[in-house]
């Protein structure tokens, strides 16, 4: 069993007289992908500026091996926080920021960084005002990939890349985390396309965590059962019907709960199709604005 | 001193070294152009030194206020704690103070050679002797830079904390800049008080080193837990 890393335990953040965290409770492993999703202002980045001690809760603690990080000079620099940045006066070139990230974090690998510029295709001399968005966003990821810190943290990083950028990104952060397992926390709104690289999922909502849990834990939380209309609707009639689609006479219904066996029975017998659901029409549908749903 | 503050202190004083590159030749130009255009006797007399003393400050000053802004979420994110950021920021506010005094006398001594340029620092500053006035210029110019660190300090907190901060500031500038013009001129808010009293060059030096701990102490627990803006 892999030793518990980063530990978050009932945090709570006021910022003035807003309430922007409440009672979060989460807890990391070492070697792990964790996907953090949420809605504009659930408040993702403030719980990630928490982790990386941009920030200190008002309330609760956050640990990491134990340890409170904020202000402390050991593990402080085994957080790296990599997120957009306004990069419009930085005259610096991406091989500056990469050689200044290596004189504060050992750690960093720059013939790696190397790699990932080629991997990427853009150039490392280069001031970084002069780079479109999307490069800039590079430049992150690659100084997040090669600083190798056991707490790695993206937020929104592939913002502005281009389609082969992002792949090139997911691969690399496969073969980063295999290289050298790492706690790694990527919050993005591409959900569809990041699923496959996380190992657990954390939905927050409203400044409060509405699910931690692995992956395929998580998608067995609903279903989706699709046939003719009148057999769906009589079969999701006392379910918990997230959404409801119709093409013609088919209807397809995203259901939140898990089927027992006279349910599944029943299905084969209606012979209705049941498939699982994907992450993005779990996380729109657990996140939509209705209290039925929350 | 460890590592990681040594890297800090070394990294922003080579970033705030660059902008007296800039500065220090703007000035000199000044310089030249007010001493060949503008012929009064006591401009014409005046060495570059002299001209640049307040400029230094005010450079200084807005060194200050620019510090949080550029250095405070870089350092963050290299893992630097604010505590070692506030001591780094500290070193370097000495270092750029007295590299900034050296190269303001280097050119004025070069200036001195040319016969069209004055050599004359201050009249009033001639009877204190140049080793006080050097003392009180450099720990003048330092308090500047806390000043404007604070005034930065307060700005990134909030608006409030930054007007704030300005007063605050404006008052301990005052304090240490009145103390050294009636140390080294005898004057107090350009008034000559030398009829009544005289600088006590000691207490001078207690008073200024207590308004630097005492800056220092405010700067401290100003940054202890200030948040990092994100976006």
């Amino acid at each position: 069993m892999k030793n518990s890393l980063l530990e978050i335990k009932n945090a709570s953040l006021d910022i003035k007289k807003d309430n922007v965290l409440e009672d979060i409770t989460l807890k990391m492993e070492q070697g792990k992908v964790y996907g953090l999703l949420g809605r504009n202002g659930a408040g993702k980045t403030t719980l990630l500026s928490l982790i990386a001690s941009f920030r200190k809760p008002t309330r609760g603690s956050i640990t990491i091996d134990g340890q409170d990080p904020f202000e402390n000079e050991t593990l402080m620099p085994q957080v790296d926080f990599l997120y957009e940045v306004d990069y419009s006066e930085e005259y610096r070139t991406p091989m500056d920021l990469c050689k200044l990230t290596k004189r504060y974090k050992n750690n960093f690998d720059l013939d790696y960084a190397k790699t990932l510029f080629e991997g990427f295709g853009i150039t490392h001399d280069k001031p970084i005002n002069r780079m479109s968005k999307g490069q800039q966003a590079a430049v992150n990821a690659i100084i997040g990939l090669a600083s190798n810190s056991p707490i790695t943290i993206f937020d929104e990083v592939t913002n502005g890349m281009d389609a082969p950028s992002r792949e090139y990104f997911y691969q690399k952060v496969l073969e980063a985390n295999a290289r050298n397992p790492r706690t790694m926390i990527l919050s993005t709104h591409i959900v569809s396309e990041m699923e496959y690289l996380f190992d657990e999922v954390i939905i927050i909502h409203h400044g409060r965590v509405l699910a931690q849990e692995p992956l395929d834990v998580f998608l067995e939380r609903g279903f989706k059962v699709t046939g003719p209309e009148e057999k769906v609707a009589r079969f999701t009639h006392d379910m918990d019907v997230l959404a409801s689609q119709n093409l013609g006479p088919t209807r397809s219904d995203m259901v939140l709960g898990r089927m027992d066996e006279v349910q599944q029975a029943e299905a084969r017998s209606s012979h209705l199709n049941i498939s699982s659901l994907k992450l993005q029409e779990l996380f729109i549908r657990m996140t939509e604005e209705k209290e039925s749903v929350q | 001193m460890n590592n990681k503050l040594k890297l800090a202190a070394m990294d922003f004083s080579g970033q705030i070294f660059k902008w007296t590159l800039w500065y220090l030749p703007i000035m000199l130009i000044i310089y030249i152009l007010v001493s060949i255009f503008i012929n009064e006797q006591d401009i014409n007399e005046m060495s570059f030194y002299a001209m640049a003393l307040s400029a230094n400050e005010i450079f200084m000053l807005v060194a200050g206020i620019l510090s949080v802004f550029m250095f405070l979420e870089l350092s963050v994110s290299l893992g630097l704690t604010r505590r070692t950021f506030l001591r780094a920021m500290l070193l370097t506010g000495g270092i750029i103070t007295i590299a900034l005094a050296a190269m303001t006398g280097i050119i004025s001594v070069i200036m001195n050679f040319m016969p069209w340029f004055g050599g004359s620092i201050v009249v009033g500053d001639l009877e204190s002797g140049p080793l006080v006035h050097i003392l009180g210029h450099l720990l003048t110019t330092f308090t500047f830079f806390l000043g404007g660190f604070i005034i930065s300090i307060g700005f990134y907190r909030g608006f409030l904390g930054g007007m704030i901060s300005i007063v605050l500031s404006l008052c301990i500038l005052v304090a240490i800049d009145s103390l050294w013009m009636w140390q080294t001129r005898g004057t107090v808010f350009d008034i000559d008080v030398t009829p009544y009293a005289s600088g006590n060059l000691f207490m001078t030096i207690v008073f200024s080193l207590f308004l630097i701990f005492f800056t220092v102490a405010i700067l401290q627990s100003l940054i202890r837990s200030v948040p990092v803006k994100v976006k």
